[in-house]
């Protein structure tokens, strides 16, 4: 029996299974939703920060070309733009999928991610007359939104695309160090479990995910 | 500190073999070290050294090479099975069994999962620590409703020796004085979260016949100086236990039963010895020893002793019993009754429901508690009043939904980060934990023409759920529903899953105790009715299985068994 080629969610508890997501149909409604354009003005618009934009030269990845990794970088960066903490680009997010895919996912699915990637790749360039890394902060976040909601140019896109970019990079940003540990607080050696604790006493911010 | 009592080749005589490291060998080889006896603890996984040897221990998910996954290719050549286990990830796969050199079959149409250690340690190492001791309700139960045989002891002969393991193991939890779950020798129960006394309250109201409790567990909670004695310090609640702990602040064989038998000057360890089959002296009715085959080498070769204590793991033992086969015991050894390998059970896991829970917002918790709240055996106490036999308990969770949640949403962005960097709202989980009556048909049987690479035939496992528990599925999913609801939970969400037996890590029975010879392997002293110096003291010995993690009985069990054989050679009747 194949388990699911995506990397598992950290589980956080003992083994009592909780979704820690949506269920598929809170997912639907909430992708109906953006095709109606109802997405957060925020996101379109973008934040400031959000204009910074990664830039430098990108590595050849294990099974990426040099061209993938680029876009992949653009990508996860927008899903998780750099702001007063560094972003998924920051963090090589775009590095950890790379290594999924080469070495922890079945080759079937990696290659159905690939082509994804490409598709996509191609569905920008016709759309938007370039290629995705050089668009403007607000286009890339009108594209992804699109992509999100399987709106145009993505109709073609099967749908698991966005969702397996999305988990991955949520995976891959806050298991890196600065996900883990700026954006979130990481507590290697809690020193003991306290129940008297508030939100406020963690600064307002979650603890990174727990892993057996 | 293990190696100098690591041996390879012996020509000795012990007074005792253990088949097994585990959590019942390592308290076998104890009891009887400490009685005086000299043992040799035969394990087929390689040493393992508290500490040193823990080396995904304290690692950071970006110092992982994978960020904890498994290689895919190594997973599936290798891990096939052992990767459904939830704990099973890039830190910990050195402590699993490997499923490509330790295969097993299972009867067409069905499936069971085997979830297996693979070092010194065993399992005790990957355990999950829930523990609970039995009621009187559990060893009386067969004899009840007329499922399995009768139990040759009941609670009470097994209270002392509870009591002497949780002195010794440590085992944190509330008084509670329920009758179906006796409390234990505790140290301190992990503290409730706002939210988890607010539930506790509401349910022991709506439900006068209810209780909502900490789930107990072999953790050091508050260590007091016996424990800091034996080298062991405070749960620092990392919940990354299967990792291994240096601070032996979880009871496995490593942090506490080993180093108490090792003191005794009486232990020796052979490693990477994979147990064929148990010698058996045919003019004497005496089990001489074991065979085993090395598991690097391949080589053959002997250990000898005046008894042989099997706790190899319930499906390991069978195994090796089936394997036993000689012209007195022509299908298994001490299996003159012909139940052997037969009335194997596992836990019904299979349902499980969720739900969010407004408010609270500000509380939360520090530290990743290694437990929840659980709420004890309510139906069936008094006599069978459902469809179903038997019972079942909760097992919850209770929980700020963290980062994960954001995986398959549609959201993104700067707002997407900002909302991920804060607590989600509460989320309640309750997992079932049902039994499952024993069956004759639940077997394990050699399979007829595969063998694995040590040249021991597979184990061909027969094993399914039954209309029994289909029924008590359905009614444990409806309960857990009603619950949440009374708790005042929204967007709830119950399914039961098909799961074969096994994922719940708790196989049982298969050479069962029985007060009968002609319907049981074991008797009320975990020795064979058959031979009386072979002894068989892990899972392998239940006769039912009751609803709860049975670890801790396993323990009890194993200890008295031991005490008793060690009384036995004193006054030489084996």
């Amino acid at each position: 029996m194949a388990k699911s080629r995506i990397p598992e969610p950290p589980q956080t508890m003992e083994p009592v299974p909780v979704r820690t997501g949506m269920s598929r149909r809170q997912l639907i409604r909430s992708l109906a939703y953006s095709c109606l354009g109802l997405v957060t003005a925020d996101v379109i618009a973008g934040n400031p920060l959000g204009e910074r934009k990664p830039g430098g030269p990108v590595r050849e990845g294990q099974i990426l070309s040099e061209s993938q990794m680029k876009l992949l970088r653009a990508l996860v960066e927008t899903i998780i733009p750099q702001t007063d903490t560094p972003g998924a680009a920051a963090t090589d997010t775009h590095g950890f999928i790379d290594d999924q895919l080469a070495n922890c996912t079945a080759p079937d699915e990696a290659k159905q991610f690939i082509a994804g990637l490409d598709q996509f790749a191609q569905a920008v360039n016709t759309q938007w007359g370039d290629e995705f890394a050089n668009l403007k902060a607000t286009d890339q976040q009108a594209a992804v939104s699109a992509l999100a909601g399987s709106g145009v140019p993505f109709e073609k896109l099967p749908e698991s695309f966005f969702r397996q970019l999305k988990s991955l990079t949520v995976i891959g940003y806050y298991s890196s160090e600065a996900g883990a540990s700026q954006e979130l607080v990481y507590l290697p050696i809690p020193g003991g479990y306290r129940a008297s604790f508030t939100v406020a006493d963690n600064g307002g911010k979650s603890f990174s995910p727990h892993t057996y | 500190m293990i190696d100098p009592f690591l041996i390879k080749n012996s020509n000795k005589k012990y007074d005792a073999i253990v088949v097994g490291s585990g959590i019942s060998g390592g308290w076998a080889a104890k009891e009887l070290c400490e009685r005086g006896l000299k043992v040799l603890l035969v394990e087929r996984g390689p040493p393992v050294r508290h500490g040193a040897d823990y080396t995904g221990e304290g690692k950071a998910p970006w110092q992982l090479e994978h960020r904890g996954t498994v290689d895919f290719k190594l997973a599936e050549d290798q891990y096939h099975v052992q990767r459904k286990c939830y704990a099973f990830n890039e830190a910990t796969r050195q402590f699993f069994g490997n499923d490509r050199d330790y295969p097993y079959s299972t009867a067409e149409g069905t499936q069971f999962d085997w979830i297996r250690g693979n070092s010194l340690g065993g399992r005790s190492i990957l355990w999950h620590r829930q523990s609970y001791r039995w009621g009187a309700i559990d060893f009386t139960e067969n004899l009840r409703d007329g499922n399995g045989c009768d139990w040759p002891i009941r609670y009470d002969d097994l209270v002392d020796w509870y009591s002497h393991v949780e002195k010794f193991a440590g085992i944190s939890g509330s008084v509670e004085n329920i009758p179906e779950l006796p409390d234990s020798e505790f140290l301190p129960p992990f503290e409730m979260t706002a939210l988890e006394i607010h539930l506790k309250g509401v349910i022991e109201q709506k439900y006068p016949n209810l209780k909502f409790i900490q789930g107990r567990c072999a953790h050091l909670s508050e260590p007091t100086q016996f424990f800091f004695d034996q080298g062991r310090g405070k749960c620092m609640a990392r919940n990354q236990c299967q990792r291994g702990c240096s601070f032996g602040a979880y009871f496995s064989t490593l942090s506490s039963t080993l180093p108490a038998a090792i003191k005794t000057g009486n232990l020796e360890i052979a490693c990477n010895s994979v147990v064929h089959s148990v010698r058996y002296d045919e003019n004497a009715n005496r089990a001489t020893g074991v065979i085993v085959v090395d598991a690097e080498t391949l080589e053959t070769r002997e250990y000898q002793a005046s008894m042989v204590f099997l706790c190899a793991s319930t499906l390991g033992t069978a195994q090796i019993m089936l394997n036993s086969k000689s012209a007195a015991f022509p299908t298994g050894i001490a299996n003159s009754s012909g139940v052997l390998g037969h009335y194997l059970m596992d836990h019904i896991y299979n349902v499980n429901a969720s739900g969010t829970f407004e408010g609270f917002e500000d509380a939360y918790y520090r530290g990743n508690r290694p437990t929840g709240p659980v709420i004890p055996r309510f139906v069936n106490l008094d006599g069978q009043t459902e469809k179903f036999a038997r019972g079942y308990f909760l097992r919850m969770s209770t929980e700020r939904l963290n980062v994960n949640r954001g995986i398959d949403t549609p959201e993104f962005g700067a707002d997407f980060k900002r909302d991920m960097q804060r607590p989600g709202p509460w989320v309640i989980g309750i997992g079932s934990s049902g039994e499952m009556t024993p069956k004759f048909e639940n077997k394990v049987t050699l399979h007829p023409e595969k063998t694995d690479k040590w040249g021991i035939p597979q184990l061909l496992i027969d094993c399914r759920h039954t209309e029994n528990d289909y029924l008590m599925m359905e009614e444990m999913q409806k309960k857990c529903v009603e619950l949440l609801e009374a708790m005042g939970a929204s967007n709830i969400s119950s399914s039961i899953n098909d799961d074969p037996p096994g994922l719940a890590i708790h196989e049982m029975g298969t050479v069962r105790m029985g007060r009968d010879p002609e319907t049981s392997v074991l008797n009320g002293r975990n020795q064979c009715h058959d031979v009386p110096n072979l002894f068989v003291a892990d899972g392998a010995c239940m006769a039912s299985s009751s609803h709860q993690n049975p670890s801790l009985t396993y323990m009890a069990i194993a200890a008295r068994a031991a005490n008793l054989a060690a009384d036995m050679l004193q006054r030489k009747e084996i």
